[in-house]
């Protein structure tokens, strides 16, 4: 059974963190803000936390499940952050910060025992 | 207007891609009122049996925890009584979702039963209202409801295949896939719904190209039937020597005409389930019983795994051995890699296997789709609009006729949907046809829409059809609540997804049409929308 909650707020800080990390978001948020300075920093944050989220899904889930299930999320997810940027790109910052947070918690009990 | 910039640089590039981009629309549009038919439909096929069990809330909680040997009995009793001299017996056991009660049919020389759905306890068929149910509402998307098989299956395979195209060409017109990622520039012009056209084509693009490739292998014997003739014939007999060489595990043989009594299945029944645990017989299929060379089949439920293929065992009918396993090594799923390819596309496109998580993102990725097929359908007038606006003289006919299906369409299936639902629930039940009435009141309500879009201006007709959209899924757990015991109040204490879970869909798709009506009524003179000035500032 693959656990939503890791998997989702994994994929959602993953493409929230590429989403970030491109100049033209980046600038959205302010010429000066501190995002365009780590924008390094959070692409590969995002594709860390990607393959955390495909590990999770994996590991419980197995190739076939774990694959459909990611891809189903990302979809998802996705569009929530389009979502965000184009309307609260503030509040994007923040649900990336805090889904990652969460995510990187609650995913640790799945990824251990599976490697 | 977009190659512009470096049509000096690349001339034979811009040419490519512009008749990729004149294929990608008029295809779009010939097609898209289909695909989006296509869509809607097969996406609330993903909750087939929940919707079910909505529309019979008289029956039972499903049977899936029953013993299968006991149910095994009594329906074994049943069709002894009822086709003795039958050539197959075929029993589908309650195992999870997809088969919340036991069902069964018989084939005979002559004649045949159709699938009766029955109670595990007495094999005898529920007294439930005559419904089409959630299965004849997703059927219809590649049955098209009203045609014949020889109709529909060349009009879905040639929108399916023009739907493959249209996602292939659509990335290819799309200059800066990764660079406009997550761009929408929100607004009432053609930039806005350009940007919602391609977000939901690429956001979902794993599962568009997914469902519509597994869509054209589903179709493939009829898309193409010139392969099995080749090796088989044209006549029906040869199909179903195809059928069974393709599908059936080897080893069934002819009728003996010597009588042997069946076997009994208890001990197969335990067979099976030591091997694939209790509970996960799908079902068995018994041919020619009665005679000395009767077969058992069984079958594995797919529930584990993506692929449809799965084990099957195939016991002697009349001595109850097990003769053999297929597909006979336990790592290969099927006999071939062919066959392989064909079970794993046809398992991701119908989703069987998918727990709730996986479920929803099924039915969120179908409505991206059904989405992307109505923003660019959309799409299409807008620009022709702008268009128009420049040049002298109004509209053309053809721009007024797609702004109107448009509506009538995207706004008006919906409604039909709801129709089709709310029919359920008002119709006699001692109405003749029953069944087909509801799929009628569907269909009826969508003819009004369409007529109603043919006479409304298309601004007031989207505004309008939503609002009714509202009321007609906004409405529902009310009428769920005065026409069933299963209401909100009920389902919800007691824990009973299944129909929490469809009100509190249908009410989330109610606010929705909602919010989308009062935006679209609160529109700023929706006729200025349209005129030369504001479609000018708009391009610029």
């Amino acid at each position: 059974m693959i656990p939503a909650l890791p998997l989702i707020t994994l994929a959602f800080a993953a493409v929230g963190c590429l989403c970030l990390a491109m100049e033209r978001h980046a600038l959205q948020l302010g010429a000066n803000s501190r995002l365009v300075q780590k924008r390094n920093w959070l692409r590969r944050s995002g594709w860390l936390l990607l393959a955390l989220a495909t590990m999770v899904s994996v590991i419980t889930g197995g190739w076939g499940f774990g694959l459909v299930a990611l891809l189903g999320s990302l979809s998802a997810v996705t569009l929530a952050v389009i979502g965000l940027m184009t309307y609260r790109p503030r509040w994007l910052i923040y649900s990336t910060g805090a889904c990652g947070i969460a995510g990187l918690l609650m995913s640790g009990p799945v990824i251990w025992p599976g490697i | 207007m977009k190659g512009t910039e470096n049509s000096q640089v690349a001339v034979p590039a811009l040419g490519f891609r512009q008749s990729m981009t004149g294929l990608h629309t008029w295809a779009g549009l010939a097609l898209g009122w289909v695909l989006y038919f296509i869509f809607l439909t097969g996406t609330a096929g993903y909750f087939d049996t929940e919707i079910d069990r909505w529309m019979q809330p008289e029956l039972p909680a499903p049977q899936i925890d029953l013993p299968a040997a006991d149910t095994v009995t009594v329906l074994l009793a049943r069709l002894q009584r009822e086709a003795p001299a039958a050539e197959r017996w075929f029993i589908t056991l309650p195992a999870d979702r997809n088969t919340p009660y036991p069902q069964f049919f018989w084939q005979g020389a002559s004649s045949s039963s159709s699938r009766l759905t029955v109670d595990a306890t007495s094999g005898e068929a529920f007294t439930a209202r005559d419904t089409g149910g959630g299965q004849l509402l997703y059927q219809m998307h590649w049955r098209l409801h009203y045609l014949p098989r020889s109709l529909s299956n060349p009009v879905v395979g040639f929108a399916t295949l023009f739907m493959l195209v249209a996602l292939i060409t659509g990335v290819i017109i799309h200059k800066k896939i990764f660079r406009d990622f997550f761009t929408f520039r929100p607004g009432k012009g053609r930039r806005a719904w350009q940007d919602a056209h391609t977000a939901l084509g690429v956001v979902a693009l794993p599962f568009h190209l997914m469902i519509t490739y597994s869509g054209l292998i589903l179709l493939g014997f009829s898309l193409m039937p010139l392969v099995v003739a080749a090796y088989y014939g044209t006549d029906p007999k040869g199909r179903q020597q195809f059928i069974a060489d393709a599908f059936d595990p080897p080893g069934l043989l002819e009728p003996a005409g010597v009588a042997a009594p069946l076997a009994p299945l208890g001990p197969m029944i335990a067979t099976a389930e030591r091997r694939w645990g209790e509970g996960r017989i799908l079902f068995i299929d018994i041919r020619h019983p009665g005679d000395r060379n009767a077969r058992v089949l069984f079958h594995e439920n797919t529930d584990d795994s993506v692929s449809t293929g799965r084990e099957q065992l195939v016991f002697d009918g009349a001595s109850g051995a097990l003769l053999h396993t297929q597909p006979p090594s336990a790592t290969a799923t099927a006999n071939s890699a062919a066959k392989g390819a064909r079970d794993l596309l046809i398992g991701l496109h119908e989703g069987l296997f998918a727990p709730p998580l996986l479920r929803w993102l099924y039915f969120f990725s179908g409505l991206l789709g059904s989405a992307m097929a109505a923003s660019g359908l959309v799409l299409w007038t807008i620009k022709r609009r702008q268009q128009t606006a420049r040049r002298a003289g109004g509209p053309g006919a053809g721009l007024l006729l797609v702004e109107r299906l448009n509506a009538g369409v995207v706004a008006g299936l919906p409604i039909g949907i709801a129709a089709y639902f709310w029919a359920n629930r008002l119709l006699p039940l001692d109405l003749a046809d029953r069944a087909g009435w509801e799929v009628h009141a569907m269909f009826l309500a969508w003819l009004a829409m369409l007529i109603h879009a043919a006479l409304r201006p298309p601004a007031r007709s989207w505004a309008e059809q939503f609002a009714i959209a509202a009321g007609a899924f906004g409405l529902l757990p009310l009428l769920n609540l005065f026409t069933s015991d299963s209401h909100l109040g009920q389902s919800l204490a007691a824990g009973d997804w299944t129909f929490a879970g469809f009100d509190l869909t249908t009410l989330g798709f109610g606010l929705a049409f909602a919010w989308a009506a009062r935006r679209l009524w609160q529109a700023p003179e929706t006729a200025r929308q349209y005129s030369p000035r504001t479609a000018m500032g708009e391009s610029l």
